[in-house]
């Protein structure tokens, strides 16, 4: 069982939805996360902010969306720090291994960096132009709602199998689009 | 990238959503990392999904972080709410502070306070000297005294206005309707029957009598009268130089800015 009994309950609340306590622990971890980053990395205001909207960020994207789970391993501050500092470093282009703590080593692939996404999200925006319909709205209900085929079959009316097939028929029309289309290569993006 | 991507099953497919997902079987990671080593069109797969993956993610991150941005800068916030709490805390020190002095400058300077003061060490200083008869002395006949005696002021003035001016300790009498008056809190009842008398009080108890006087006059708000001002310059030849001394503290005292504040 978790020793951070309290965080866990925090945990459970946000996952509910409860935006109120969101905004309450905003601005209660803030002071300690600045006072990190700037002993630490030795950060300005404006960036500990930046780094700080995207850690709080990835932090609640992650309960919301099933990443970070009870029982915590760590305290919920902690938990924000460690993605602040995951960026920081990132950016720095230092050795990750550096950041010895474990539960950090578990976060590094729990999350897609914010800093690094705006180029992912234009990148995934074009391809979703490009393909159109209804290739668009499968993938975004698969990939950015995270629903199952049956679901996608109940929500067309289709048969799950046929759900499924359609499915990766886009992905395979997307590689054909990258592949043809150069406007479409990840490497200008990511 | 060659035509021999399209020979992959749709199974290969759900199989890389399998390695990509949350917390992967081991199986499926053994699988499909064996086979990434030994067929580069499938590695390439996972790859793509990889990032189209991180493009949803993407996707999904932005609303969280608009929302996240849009309640501005908490690091302001704190520093701001941090300076708040202990302007809290300094007014409510400065609230108790303020609000200590005055009452410790009330109980120490007001009118009454200091009346009470010298008066109290006035009983000890001068009346005390058994210059006065008292009741028993006088046989117990004036029941006034007697009164006056037991504390009973109330009763002693009733019987002590009515004392006949003929009777032998007709000044001690109305020496102690005035102190009576003085111990009820009528002070200018205090002031009036003790002046009225002042002639016939002034041959047996001067020095009480005159500190009784300048009580009563502080007490009942006077002290800046012209009365007062030459009463309490005019003291009793008879007066000790400790005497003499009170009445200039009383004087310092009455100049003192905490009761200037108070009144």
């Amino acid at each position: 069982m978790s020793t951070f009994e309290t965080d866990n309950e925090l945990v459970k609340r946000i996952r509910n939805g409860d935006e109120a306590l969101l905004r309450k622990l905003y601005k209660v971890y803030a002071a300690e996360f600045k006072g990190y980053m700037i002993k630490r990395f030795n950060c300005d205001r404006q960036e500990v902010l930046a780094l700080y909207q995207d850690a709080f960020s990835v932090m609640w994207q992650n309960i919301h969306e099933g990443k970070l789970v009870e029982p915590l391993s760590s305290k919920l501050q902690t938990y924000v720090i460690g993605i602040g500092k995951i960026l920081k470093m990132r950016e720095l282009d230092k050795n990750k291994r550096i950041l010895d703590e474990s539960f950090i080593t578990e976060l590094e692939s729990s999350f897609t960096i914010a800093s690094e996404t705006a180029g992912v999200r234009i990148w995934i925006t074009k391809i979703l132009q490009k393909i159109g319909e209804p290739c668009a709205s499968l993938l975004q209900q698969r990939y950015e709602k995270g629903w199952e085929f049956e679901i996608i079959g109940e929500e067309i009316d289709i048969e799950t199998g046929t759900a499924r097939k359609r499915h990766f028929d886009c992905i395979r029309k997307i590689r054909k689009l990258i592949e043809t289309d150069p406007d479409l290569n990840p490497d200008l993006y990511l | 990238m060659n035509e021999n991507k399209n020979y992959l099953l749709d199974e290969d497919y759900e199989l890389i959503e399998l390695y990509l997902a949350q917390n992967p079987d081991v199986e499926v990671v053994n699988r499909v990392e064996t086979r990434m080593n030994v067929d580069p069109d499938f590695e390439q797969a996972v790859l793509l999904q990889k990032k189209l993956l991180d493009g949803f993610a993407a996707l999904r991150y932005k609303p969280y972080k608009e929302k996240v941005a849009s309640w501005g800068d908490p690091m302001q916030g704190s520093v701001l709410q941090l300076y708040g709490r202990y302007a809290v805390a300094a007014s409510i020190v400065l609230a108790i502070g303020i609000f200590g002095t005055w009452y410790y400058s009330r109980v120490q300077y007001s009118d009454t306070a200091l009346a009470q003061k010298y008066f109290t060490a006035g009983e000890v200083l001068s009346w005390s000297s058994g210059a006065t008869m008292s009741a028993q002395q006088q046989g117990s006949s004036e029941a006034g005294l007697d009164a006056f005696q037991k504390g009973n002021y109330p009763d002693a003035i009733e019987l002590l206005k009515n004392v006949d001016t003929t009777s032998g300790f007709y000044a001690e009498a109305v020496f102690k309707l005035g102190l009576s008056h003085f111990k009820v809190g009528d002070y200018d009842a205090a002031i009036a029957g003790l002046q009225s008398s002042w002639d016939i009080i002034r041959q047996s108890d001067k020095v009480p009598a005159h500190l009784t006087l300048v009580c009563a006059y502080i007490a009942a708000g006077k002290s800046d009268t012209e009365a007062f001002q030459q009463l309490i310059i005019n003291i009793p030849a008879e007066a000790t130089e400790v005497y003499k001394r009170k009445m200039e503290e009383i004087q310092a005292e009455l100049k003192h800015p905490l009761r200037v504040w108070v009144r």
